[in-house]
Protein backbone atom coordinates (compact mmCIF):
# COMPACT_ATOMS: atom_id res chain seq x y z
CA UNK A 1 0.00 0.00 0.00
CA UNK A 2 2.81 2.23 1.00
CA UNK A 3 4.62 1.74 -2.48
CA UNK A 4 1.41 2.23 -4.36
CA UNK A 5 0.83 5.53 -2.85
CA UNK A 6 4.70 6.09 -3.26
CA UNK A 7 4.24 5.85 -6.88
CA UNK A 8 1.17 7.66 -7.13
CA UNK A 9 2.90 10.92 -5.31
CA UNK A 10 5.77 10.50 -7.40
CA UNK A 11 3.18 10.75 -10.56
CA UNK A 12 1.75 13.45 -9.40
CA UNK A 13 4.90 15.71 -8.37
CA UNK A 14 5.59 14.71 -12.17
CA UNK A 15 3.42 16.93 -13.49
CA UNK A 16 1.18 16.62 -16.91
CA UNK A 17 3.07 15.15 -19.69
CA UNK A 18 3.40 16.96 -22.35
CA UNK A 19 2.79 15.54 -25.99
CA UNK A 20 6.02 16.63 -27.27
CA UNK A 21 8.23 15.77 -24.38
CA UNK A 22 10.72 13.00 -25.73
CA UNK A 23 10.65 9.47 -23.64
CA UNK A 24 13.85 7.92 -22.96
CA UNK A 25 15.48 4.72 -23.60
CA UNK A 26 16.27 2.74 -20.70
CA UNK A 27 19.19 -0.08 -20.71
CA UNK A 28 19.03 -2.37 -17.30
CA UNK A 29 21.91 -4.99 -17.41
CA UNK A 30 21.81 -7.75 -14.61
CA UNK A 31 24.98 -8.75 -13.57
CA UNK A 32 26.07 -11.83 -10.96
CA UNK A 33 29.58 -11.43 -9.40
CA UNK A 34 31.02 -14.40 -8.19
CA UNK A 35 34.35 -14.84 -5.76
CA UNK A 36 35.87 -17.42 -7.80
CA UNK A 37 38.18 -16.49 -10.69
CA UNK A 38 36.26 -16.53 -14.32
CA UNK A 39 36.50 -13.05 -15.99
CA UNK A 40 34.50 -10.62 -17.12
CA UNK A 41 31.73 -12.04 -19.48
CA UNK A 42 32.93 -10.30 -23.05
CA UNK A 43 29.32 -9.27 -23.42
CA UNK A 44 29.64 -7.17 -20.55
CA UNK A 45 32.48 -4.97 -22.05
CA UNK A 46 31.14 -1.81 -21.97
CA UNK A 47 31.14 -2.39 -18.06
CA UNK A 48 34.34 -3.94 -17.50
CA UNK A 49 36.60 -0.86 -16.65
CA UNK A 50 33.87 -0.51 -13.61
CA UNK A 51 33.48 -4.14 -12.96
CA UNK A 52 37.20 -4.50 -11.85
CA UNK A 53 38.20 -2.05 -10.06
CA UNK A 54 37.32 -0.60 -6.12
CA UNK A 55 34.71 -1.86 -4.64
CA UNK A 56 34.63 -4.94 -6.97
CA UNK A 57 37.55 -6.40 -6.37
CA UNK A 58 36.55 -8.90 -4.47
CA UNK A 59 34.98 -10.59 -6.71
CA UNK A 60 36.38 -12.25 -9.81
CA UNK A 61 33.71 -13.13 -12.02
CA UNK A 62 31.06 -11.50 -13.53
CA UNK A 63 28.17 -13.01 -15.72
CA UNK A 64 25.72 -11.06 -17.66
CA UNK A 65 22.20 -12.38 -16.44
CA UNK A 66 20.17 -10.61 -18.44
CA UNK A 67 19.69 -7.49 -20.60
CA UNK A 68 16.76 -5.63 -21.61
CA UNK A 69 15.84 -2.15 -23.14
CA UNK A 70 12.79 -0.31 -22.59
CA UNK A 71 11.35 2.66 -24.60
CA UNK A 72 10.04 4.54 -21.47
CA UNK A 73 7.43 7.63 -21.51
CA UNK A 74 7.83 10.86 -18.98
CA UNK A 75 6.17 9.56 -15.73
CA UNK A 76 5.80 5.97 -17.09
CA UNK A 77 7.11 3.34 -15.00
CA UNK A 78 8.20 -0.10 -16.55
CA UNK A 79 8.89 -3.42 -14.84
CA UNK A 80 11.98 -5.68 -14.54
CA UNK A 81 11.90 -10.00 -13.92
CA UNK A 82 14.81 -10.31 -11.77
CA UNK A 83 16.57 -13.49 -10.37
CA UNK A 84 15.01 -14.90 -7.23
CA UNK A 85 11.51 -13.64 -8.01
CA UNK A 86 12.28 -9.84 -7.03
CA UNK A 87 11.44 -7.30 -9.34
CA UNK A 88 12.96 -4.05 -10.43
CA UNK A 89 10.43 -0.71 -11.60
CA UNK A 90 12.24 1.90 -13.36
CA UNK A 91 10.02 5.25 -13.64
CA UNK A 92 11.61 7.88 -16.10
CA UNK A 93 10.29 10.95 -14.45
CA UNK A 94 11.76 13.78 -17.11
CA UNK A 95 14.93 15.35 -18.76
CA UNK A 96 16.62 18.14 -17.25
CA UNK A 97 20.11 20.12 -17.81
CA UNK A 98 22.12 20.07 -15.02
CA UNK A 99 23.71 24.06 -14.26
CA UNK A 100 26.47 22.94 -16.52
CA UNK A 101 24.31 22.13 -19.67
CA UNK A 102 24.95 18.26 -19.58
CA UNK A 103 21.55 16.64 -20.57
CA UNK A 104 19.69 14.67 -17.91
CA UNK A 105 17.63 12.00 -17.22
CA UNK A 106 15.72 12.00 -14.04
CA UNK A 107 13.98 8.85 -12.66
CA UNK A 108 13.31 6.30 -10.03
CA UNK A 109 14.74 2.59 -9.26
CA UNK A 110 13.59 0.47 -7.20
CA UNK A 111 14.13 -3.40 -6.07
CA UNK A 112 11.54 -5.11 -3.86
CA UNK A 113 10.49 -8.87 -3.39
CA UNK A 114 13.99 -10.05 -2.13
CA UNK A 115 15.37 -9.78 1.05
CA UNK A 116 15.87 -5.91 1.24
CA UNK A 117 13.92 -3.35 -0.77
CA UNK A 118 15.30 0.30 -1.97
CA UNK A 119 13.89 3.09 -4.30
CA UNK A 120 16.83 5.63 -5.25
CA UNK A 121 16.08 8.77 -7.37
CA UNK A 122 18.48 9.49 -10.01
CA UNK A 123 19.70 12.36 -12.59
CA UNK A 124 21.63 10.32 -15.31
CA UNK A 125 23.53 11.89 -17.73
CA UNK A 126 23.74 10.13 -20.97
CA UNK A 127 26.67 7.81 -21.25
CA UNK A 128 26.50 7.49 -17.49
CA UNK A 129 26.11 4.51 -15.52
CA UNK A 130 24.26 3.62 -12.34
CA UNK A 131 25.43 0.95 -10.47
CA UNK A 132 22.92 -0.80 -7.78
CA UNK A 133 24.91 -3.75 -5.76
CA UNK A 134 25.11 -5.98 -3.06
CA UNK A 135 22.18 -7.76 -3.05
CA UNK A 136 23.05 -11.26 -2.42
CA UNK A 137 22.07 -14.08 -4.93
CA UNK A 138 23.33 -17.78 -5.59
CA UNK A 139 26.84 -17.40 -3.68
CA UNK A 140 27.81 -14.15 -5.00
CA UNK A 141 26.09 -10.23 -5.47
CA UNK A 142 23.80 -9.16 -7.82
CA UNK A 143 24.50 -5.53 -9.85
CA UNK A 144 22.35 -3.79 -11.71
CA UNK A 145 24.28 -1.49 -14.21
CA UNK A 146 21.60 1.29 -15.33
CA UNK A 147 21.97 3.90 -17.87
CA UNK A 148 19.75 6.01 -20.29
CA UNK A 149 19.16 7.74 -22.96
CA UNK A 150 16.97 10.47 -24.97
CA UNK A 151 14.55 8.47 -27.29
CA UNK A 152 15.05 9.61 -30.68
CA UNK B 1 43.50 31.96 12.08
CA UNK B 2 45.67 32.71 8.71
CA UNK B 3 47.60 29.97 7.80
CA UNK B 4 51.31 30.48 7.92
CA UNK B 5 53.39 32.33 5.05
CA UNK B 6 52.13 30.37 1.56
CA UNK B 7 55.82 31.46 -0.01
CA UNK B 8 55.55 27.20 -0.36
CA UNK B 9 52.38 26.66 -2.06
CA UNK B 10 50.09 23.90 -0.77
CA UNK B 11 50.86 22.03 -4.35
CA UNK B 12 54.55 21.89 -3.22
CA UNK B 13 54.17 20.63 0.10
CA UNK B 14 52.06 17.70 -1.23
CA UNK B 15 54.53 16.75 -3.66
CA UNK B 16 57.44 16.93 -1.11
CA UNK B 17 55.49 14.60 1.57
CA UNK B 18 54.29 12.57 -1.04
CA UNK B 19 58.25 11.84 -1.78
CA UNK B 20 58.11 10.94 2.09
CA UNK B 21 58.94 14.69 3.53
CA UNK B 22 57.49 14.75 7.30
CA UNK B 23 58.38 17.82 7.41
CA UNK B 24 56.58 18.98 4.15
CA UNK B 25 53.26 17.75 5.53
CA UNK B 26 53.86 18.82 9.00
CA UNK B 27 54.06 22.30 7.34
CA UNK B 28 50.82 21.43 5.91
CA UNK B 29 49.04 20.63 9.51
CA UNK B 30 50.18 23.93 10.73
CA UNK B 31 48.98 25.70 8.18
CA UNK B 32 45.57 24.50 8.30
CA UNK B 33 45.05 23.15 11.68
CA UNK B 34 43.80 25.99 13.30
CA UNK B 35 41.03 26.43 10.58
CA UNK B 36 40.51 22.98 10.41
CA UNK B 37 39.69 23.15 14.67
CA UNK B 38 37.60 25.97 14.27
CA UNK B 39 35.31 24.30 11.60
CA UNK B 40 34.96 21.50 13.63
CA UNK B 41 34.50 22.32 17.13
CA UNK B 42 31.66 24.69 15.45
CA UNK B 43 29.97 21.40 13.74
CA UNK B 44 30.88 19.14 17.14
CA UNK B 45 30.62 21.93 19.84
CA UNK B 46 33.11 19.59 21.47
CA UNK B 47 37.07 20.48 21.87
CA UNK B 48 37.93 16.70 22.57
CA UNK B 49 35.55 15.67 19.41
CA UNK B 50 36.66 18.18 17.67
CA UNK B 51 40.61 17.08 18.23
CA UNK B 52 40.12 13.66 17.02
CA UNK B 53 38.35 14.96 14.15
CA UNK B 54 41.59 17.40 13.33
CA UNK B 55 43.91 14.17 14.01
CA UNK B 56 41.75 11.48 12.49
CA UNK B 57 41.66 13.91 8.79
CA UNK B 58 45.42 14.73 8.71
CA UNK B 59 46.03 11.11 8.69
CA UNK B 60 43.44 10.22 6.24
CA UNK B 61 44.80 12.69 4.44
CA UNK B 62 48.68 11.47 5.17
CA UNK B 63 47.22 8.38 3.61
CA UNK B 64 45.57 9.16 1.20
CA UNK B 65 48.23 11.86 -0.64
CA UNK B 66 48.63 9.27 -3.65
CA UNK B 67 45.32 9.38 -4.75
CA UNK B 68 45.10 13.31 -4.43
CA UNK B 69 44.62 14.83 -7.78
CA UNK B 70 45.11 18.44 -7.19
CA UNK B 71 41.51 19.11 -9.11
CA UNK B 72 39.99 20.79 -6.50
CA UNK B 73 43.17 21.85 -4.31
CA UNK B 74 44.88 20.67 -1.16
CA UNK B 75 42.44 23.06 1.11
CA UNK B 76 39.40 21.92 -0.48
CA UNK B 77 40.27 18.25 -0.08
CA UNK B 78 41.00 18.47 3.38
CA UNK B 79 38.25 20.51 4.31
CA UNK B 80 35.75 17.81 2.42
CA UNK B 81 37.70 14.89 4.62
CA UNK B 82 37.03 16.87 7.98
CA UNK B 83 33.29 18.01 7.12
CA UNK B 84 32.28 14.34 6.38
CA UNK B 85 34.64 13.66 9.56
CA UNK B 86 31.80 16.20 11.69
CA UNK B 87 29.41 14.98 9.74
CA UNK B 88 29.65 11.26 10.35
CA UNK B 89 30.02 12.34 14.05
CA UNK B 90 26.91 13.72 14.09
CA UNK B 91 24.92 11.18 12.68
CA UNK B 92 25.60 8.73 14.96
CA UNK B 93 24.51 11.31 17.99
CA UNK B 94 21.10 11.63 15.67
CA UNK B 95 18.63 9.11 14.16
CA UNK B 96 19.74 8.88 10.14
CA UNK B 97 16.95 9.88 8.74
CA UNK B 98 16.39 13.43 10.32
CA UNK B 99 19.99 14.08 9.25
CA UNK B 100 19.52 12.78 5.67
CA UNK B 101 16.78 14.42 5.31
CA UNK B 102 15.39 17.63 7.95
CA UNK B 103 17.14 20.18 5.80
CA UNK B 104 16.06 19.42 2.15
CA UNK B 105 12.39 19.80 2.92
CA UNK B 106 13.22 23.07 3.65
CA UNK B 107 15.92 24.31 1.01
CA UNK B 108 13.18 26.04 -1.35
CA UNK B 109 11.99 29.43 0.84
CA UNK B 110 11.70 31.38 -1.50
CA UNK B 111 11.73 35.05 0.50
CA UNK B 112 11.67 33.19 3.84
CA UNK B 113 15.36 33.69 3.83
CA UNK B 114 15.80 37.36 4.05
CA UNK B 115 17.26 38.67 6.52
CA UNK B 116 16.26 41.28 9.26
CA UNK B 117 17.93 44.89 8.22
CA UNK B 118 18.33 45.13 11.84
CA UNK B 119 22.02 44.88 13.29
CA UNK B 120 23.13 42.32 15.84
CA UNK B 121 23.00 44.60 18.67
CA UNK B 122 26.38 44.05 19.79
CA UNK B 123 29.69 44.98 18.33
CA UNK B 124 30.24 41.22 16.34
CA UNK B 125 34.44 42.09 17.49
CA UNK B 126 33.57 41.46 21.24
CA UNK B 127 33.84 37.70 20.53
CA UNK B 128 37.50 37.86 20.12
CA UNK B 129 38.12 38.75 23.73
CA UNK B 130 34.14 38.02 25.48
CA UNK B 131 33.43 34.79 26.29
CA UNK B 132 30.19 35.02 26.72
CA UNK B 133 29.40 36.63 23.41
CA UNK B 134 31.21 33.54 21.99
CA UNK B 135 28.91 31.69 23.81
CA UNK B 136 25.87 32.87 22.32
CA UNK B 137 27.29 32.87 19.19
CA UNK B 138 27.81 28.86 19.50
CA UNK B 139 24.55 28.38 21.28
CA UNK B 140 22.97 30.13 17.63
CA UNK B 141 25.23 27.73 15.81
CA UNK B 142 23.62 24.90 17.53
CA UNK B 143 20.92 25.73 16.44
CA UNK B 144 21.09 24.96 12.86
CA UNK B 145 21.01 21.39 11.00
CA UNK B 146 25.02 19.75 10.93
CA UNK B 147 24.26 20.76 6.71
CA UNK B 148 22.97 24.35 7.58
CA UNK B 149 26.36 24.78 9.90
CA UNK B 150 28.73 23.42 7.68
CA UNK B 151 27.84 25.64 4.90
CA UNK B 152 27.79 28.70 7.00
CA UNK B 153 31.39 27.91 8.22
CA UNK B 154 32.72 27.05 5.34
CA UNK B 155 31.49 30.60 3.65
CA UNK B 156 31.65 32.84 6.79
CA UNK B 157 35.06 31.48 8.28
CA UNK B 158 37.00 29.71 5.17
CA UNK B 159 35.64 32.38 2.32
CA UNK B 160 34.92 29.59 0.28
CA UNK B 161 33.01 30.14 -3.34
CA UNK B 162 29.35 28.72 -3.34
CA UNK B 163 31.41 26.60 -5.92
CA UNK B 164 33.88 25.35 -4.00
CA UNK B 165 31.19 24.64 -1.02
CA UNK B 166 29.25 22.71 -3.34
CA UNK B 167 32.33 20.61 -4.39
CA UNK B 168 33.08 19.99 -0.86
CA UNK B 169 29.62 19.21 0.01
CA UNK B 170 29.05 17.24 -2.80
CA UNK B 171 25.48 19.56 -3.47
CA UNK B 172 24.77 21.71 -5.80
CA UNK B 173 25.33 25.45 -5.80
CA UNK B 174 22.02 25.94 -5.66
CA UNK B 175 21.44 24.04 -2.41
CA UNK B 176 24.44 25.57 -1.13
CA UNK B 177 23.06 29.24 -1.27
CA UNK B 178 19.71 28.18 -0.21
CA UNK B 179 21.33 26.71 3.05
CA UNK B 180 23.75 29.59 3.71
CA UNK B 181 20.61 31.98 3.43
CA UNK B 182 18.78 30.06 5.66
CA UNK B 183 21.43 29.64 8.12
CA UNK B 184 22.50 33.49 8.00
CA UNK B 185 18.73 34.16 8.75
CA UNK B 186 18.64 31.57 11.16
CA UNK B 187 21.76 32.85 13.03
CA UNK B 188 20.45 36.54 13.40
CA UNK B 189 17.31 35.61 14.67
CA UNK B 190 19.50 33.71 17.39
CA UNK B 191 22.15 36.39 18.34
CA UNK B 192 18.94 39.30 18.66
CA UNK B 193 16.98 37.27 20.30
CA UNK B 194 20.08 36.73 23.29
CA UNK B 195 20.31 40.62 22.80
CA UNK B 196 16.45 41.68 22.98
CA UNK B 197 15.16 38.44 24.65
CA UNK B 198 14.83 37.37 28.79
CA UNK B 199 18.02 38.63 29.72
CA UNK B 200 20.20 36.13 28.43
CA UNK B 201 21.50 38.46 26.37
CA UNK B 202 21.93 41.32 29.06
CA UNK B 203 25.79 41.07 28.88
CA UNK B 204 25.59 41.71 24.99
CA UNK B 205 23.04 44.57 25.00
CA UNK B 206 25.17 47.01 27.32
CA UNK B 207 26.75 47.30 24.04
CA UNK B 208 24.00 48.15 21.43
CA UNK B 209 25.00 50.04 18.57
CA UNK B 210 21.70 51.80 17.74
CA UNK C 1 17.27 37.33 -10.65
CA UNK C 2 14.21 40.00 -10.06
CA UNK C 3 15.08 43.24 -7.89
CA UNK C 4 12.98 41.96 -5.53
CA UNK C 5 14.82 38.89 -5.14
CA UNK C 6 16.25 38.70 -1.43
CA UNK C 7 18.98 36.37 -2.19
CA UNK C 8 20.79 39.03 -5.00
CA UNK C 9 21.95 40.54 -1.09
CA UNK C 10 23.51 37.43 -0.15
CA UNK C 11 25.27 36.96 -3.77
CA UNK C 12 25.98 40.73 -3.80
CA UNK C 13 27.87 39.91 -0.41
CA UNK C 14 29.44 36.86 -1.38
CA UNK C 15 31.23 38.34 -4.68
CA UNK C 16 28.63 35.71 -6.73
CA UNK C 17 27.79 38.22 -9.01
CA UNK C 18 29.21 39.07 -12.51
CA UNK C 19 30.49 42.56 -12.83
CA UNK C 20 27.42 44.31 -14.87
CA UNK C 21 24.78 42.47 -12.58
CA UNK C 22 27.02 44.14 -9.21
CA UNK C 23 26.81 47.00 -10.79
CA UNK C 24 23.32 46.98 -11.37
CA UNK C 25 22.62 46.10 -8.34
CA UNK C 26 24.77 47.99 -6.02
CA UNK C 27 23.01 51.21 -8.28
CA UNK C 28 19.59 49.79 -7.18
CA UNK C 29 19.98 49.58 -3.22
CA UNK C 30 17.61 50.66 -0.60
CA UNK C 31 19.10 52.26 2.65
CA UNK C 32 16.78 49.05 3.90
CA UNK C 33 18.82 46.90 1.37
CA UNK C 34 22.39 48.59 2.79
CA UNK C 35 20.94 47.79 6.40
CA UNK C 36 20.07 44.26 5.09
CA UNK C 37 23.79 43.64 3.46
CA UNK C 38 25.23 45.31 6.66
CA UNK C 39 23.15 42.40 9.44
CA UNK C 40 24.78 39.75 7.26
CA UNK C 41 28.06 40.97 7.41
CA UNK C 42 28.00 41.05 11.49
CA UNK C 43 26.70 37.74 11.60
CA UNK C 44 30.04 36.39 9.75
CA UNK C 45 32.39 38.77 11.48
CA UNK C 46 30.60 37.49 14.98
CA UNK C 47 30.91 33.70 13.89
CA UNK C 48 34.69 34.42 12.25
CA UNK C 49 35.73 36.15 15.65
CA UNK C 50 34.23 33.27 17.51
CA UNK C 51 35.82 30.62 15.99
CA UNK C 52 39.01 32.36 15.60
CA UNK C 53 39.11 32.88 19.35
CA UNK C 54 38.16 29.22 19.89
CA UNK C 55 41.25 28.00 17.94
CA UNK C 56 43.86 30.61 18.79
CA UNK C 57 46.38 28.32 20.05
CA UNK C 58 45.48 25.29 19.13
CA UNK C 59 48.40 23.34 18.21
CA UNK C 60 48.11 19.58 17.05
CA UNK C 61 51.08 19.02 14.83
CA UNK C 62 53.13 16.94 16.75
CA UNK C 63 50.38 14.54 17.68
CA UNK C 64 49.31 14.22 14.45
CA UNK C 65 53.29 13.35 13.35
CA UNK C 66 53.39 10.95 16.17
CA UNK C 67 50.33 8.82 14.45
CA UNK C 68 51.91 9.06 10.85
CA UNK C 69 52.34 5.72 9.33
CA UNK C 70 56.24 5.75 7.76
CA UNK C 71 55.22 6.72 4.44
CA UNK C 72 52.12 7.88 2.84
CA UNK C 73 50.14 5.56 0.97
CA UNK C 74 50.38 5.64 -3.12
CA UNK C 75 48.01 5.38 -5.61
CA UNK C 76 47.42 1.38 -6.38
CA UNK C 77 50.20 0.43 -3.66
CA UNK C 78 47.89 0.56 -0.84
CA UNK C 79 46.27 -3.24 -0.81
CA UNK C 80 42.72 -3.33 -0.74
CA UNK C 81 41.57 -6.74 -0.26
CA UNK C 82 37.94 -6.70 0.59
CA UNK C 83 35.36 -4.18 -0.75
CA UNK C 84 34.10 -3.62 2.85
CA UNK C 85 37.50 -2.26 3.92
CA UNK C 86 37.42 -0.20 0.56
CA UNK C 87 34.13 1.01 1.10
CA UNK C 88 34.21 2.15 5.47
CA UNK C 89 37.40 4.42 4.19
CA UNK C 90 35.07 5.73 0.98
CA UNK C 91 32.70 6.65 3.40
CA UNK C 92 35.38 9.25 5.13
CA UNK C 93 37.28 9.97 1.80
CA UNK C 94 35.17 10.06 -0.99
CA UNK C 95 32.18 11.40 0.59
CA UNK C 96 28.75 9.10 1.25
CA UNK C 97 25.91 8.97 2.76
CA UNK C 98 24.62 6.04 5.05
CA UNK C 99 20.82 4.94 5.29
CA UNK C 100 19.29 2.52 7.39
CA UNK C 101 15.52 3.09 7.21
CA UNK C 102 13.27 1.28 9.54
CA UNK C 103 10.11 0.59 7.71
CA UNK C 104 8.75 3.56 9.85
CA UNK C 105 11.32 5.84 8.86
CA UNK C 106 10.86 5.24 5.11
CA UNK C 107 7.64 5.98 5.35
CA UNK C 108 8.11 9.39 6.99
CA UNK C 109 10.71 10.07 4.49
CA UNK C 110 8.83 9.36 1.56
CA UNK C 111 6.33 12.22 2.57
CA UNK C 112 9.68 14.53 2.57
CA UNK C 113 11.58 13.20 -0.66
CA UNK C 114 8.13 14.05 -2.52
CA UNK C 115 8.51 17.52 -1.21
CA UNK C 116 11.88 18.09 -3.30
CA UNK C 117 11.26 20.20 -6.63
CA UNK C 118 10.56 16.98 -8.68
CA UNK C 119 8.66 18.49 -11.26
CA UNK C 120 10.94 21.23 -12.03
CA UNK C 121 12.76 21.51 -15.18
CA UNK C 122 16.13 21.89 -14.05
CA UNK C 123 17.75 19.51 -12.03
CA UNK C 124 19.98 21.26 -9.95
CA UNK C 125 21.47 18.65 -8.01
CA UNK C 126 23.10 16.86 -11.21
CA UNK C 127 26.83 17.76 -11.57
CA UNK C 128 28.34 14.39 -12.79
CA UNK C 129 27.48 11.52 -14.40
CA UNK C 130 25.01 10.29 -12.05
CA UNK C 131 23.72 12.20 -8.92
CA UNK C 132 21.78 9.98 -6.26
CA UNK C 133 18.44 12.59 -5.38
CA UNK C 134 17.43 10.30 -2.35
CA UNK C 135 17.36 6.79 -1.55
CA UNK C 136 15.38 5.17 0.48
CA UNK C 137 16.27 1.22 1.75
CA UNK C 138 15.10 -1.40 4.20
CA UNK C 139 16.11 -4.67 4.91
CA UNK C 140 20.17 -3.57 4.34
CA UNK C 141 21.93 -0.47 5.06
CA UNK C 142 23.09 1.70 2.14
CA UNK C 143 26.47 3.56 1.09
CA UNK C 144 26.53 6.20 -2.34
CA UNK C 145 30.03 5.97 -3.38
CA UNK C 146 31.47 8.22 -5.93
CA UNK C 147 34.30 6.31 -7.63
CA UNK C 148 36.61 9.14 -9.17
CA UNK C 149 37.50 9.31 -12.75
CA UNK C 150 39.87 6.89 -14.33
CA UNK C 151 40.90 5.82 -17.62
CA UNK C 152 38.90 8.16 -19.62
CA UNK C 153 35.52 7.27 -17.67
CA UNK C 154 33.53 9.68 -15.84
CA UNK C 155 32.60 9.36 -12.02
CA UNK C 156 31.03 6.14 -11.17
CA UNK C 157 28.15 6.13 -8.81
CA UNK C 158 27.84 2.87 -7.17
CA UNK C 159 24.75 2.29 -4.58
CA UNK C 160 26.06 -0.76 -2.19
CA UNK C 161 23.47 -2.23 -0.32
CA UNK C 162 25.01 -4.22 2.52
CA UNK C 163 21.73 -6.58 3.45
CA UNK C 164 20.97 -7.16 7.19
CA UNK C 165 21.85 -10.61 8.68
CA UNK C 166 19.30 -13.12 9.94
CA UNK C 167 16.23 -15.24 8.71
Amino acid sequence: MRLAVAVALLLCAAGPVRADEPGARCLLRVVHALPQEGGVDEKLAPLKDRLTRAPFREWKTFKLLSTEERDLQPSAAAEYPLPGGQKASLLFAEHATSPEGKHLVRGSFKLEGGKSTSRTMFSLDEGGVLLVAGQKHAGGILIYALSCKTEK
Amino acid sequence: MDPPSRSVGDHQLVEEARAGSQAAFRGLVERYQRKIYGMAFAMLRDSDQAKDVVQDAFIKVYQHLGDFQGASGFYTWLYRIAMNLCIDRTRRAKRIAQVEFEDDAAHDDGGASEVSPHRLGFDPARALDDQEIRGQVLAALDQLSPKHRAVIILREVEGLSYKEIADAMECSQGTVMSRLFHARKKMQEMLRSFVEGDGRGSALSGDRQQ
Amino acid sequence: MEPGDPRRLHRLHDGDLAADERARVEAGLSDEDRARLAAIEQVGAALRNTLEAEAAGFDIAAAVMARLPASPATAGVTPISAARSWRSRARGVLGSRSVWLSTAVAAAAAVLLFALPWGGGVAEAATDECEIESLEVTGASATVLRLPATRGEGTSTVVWLDEEEGP
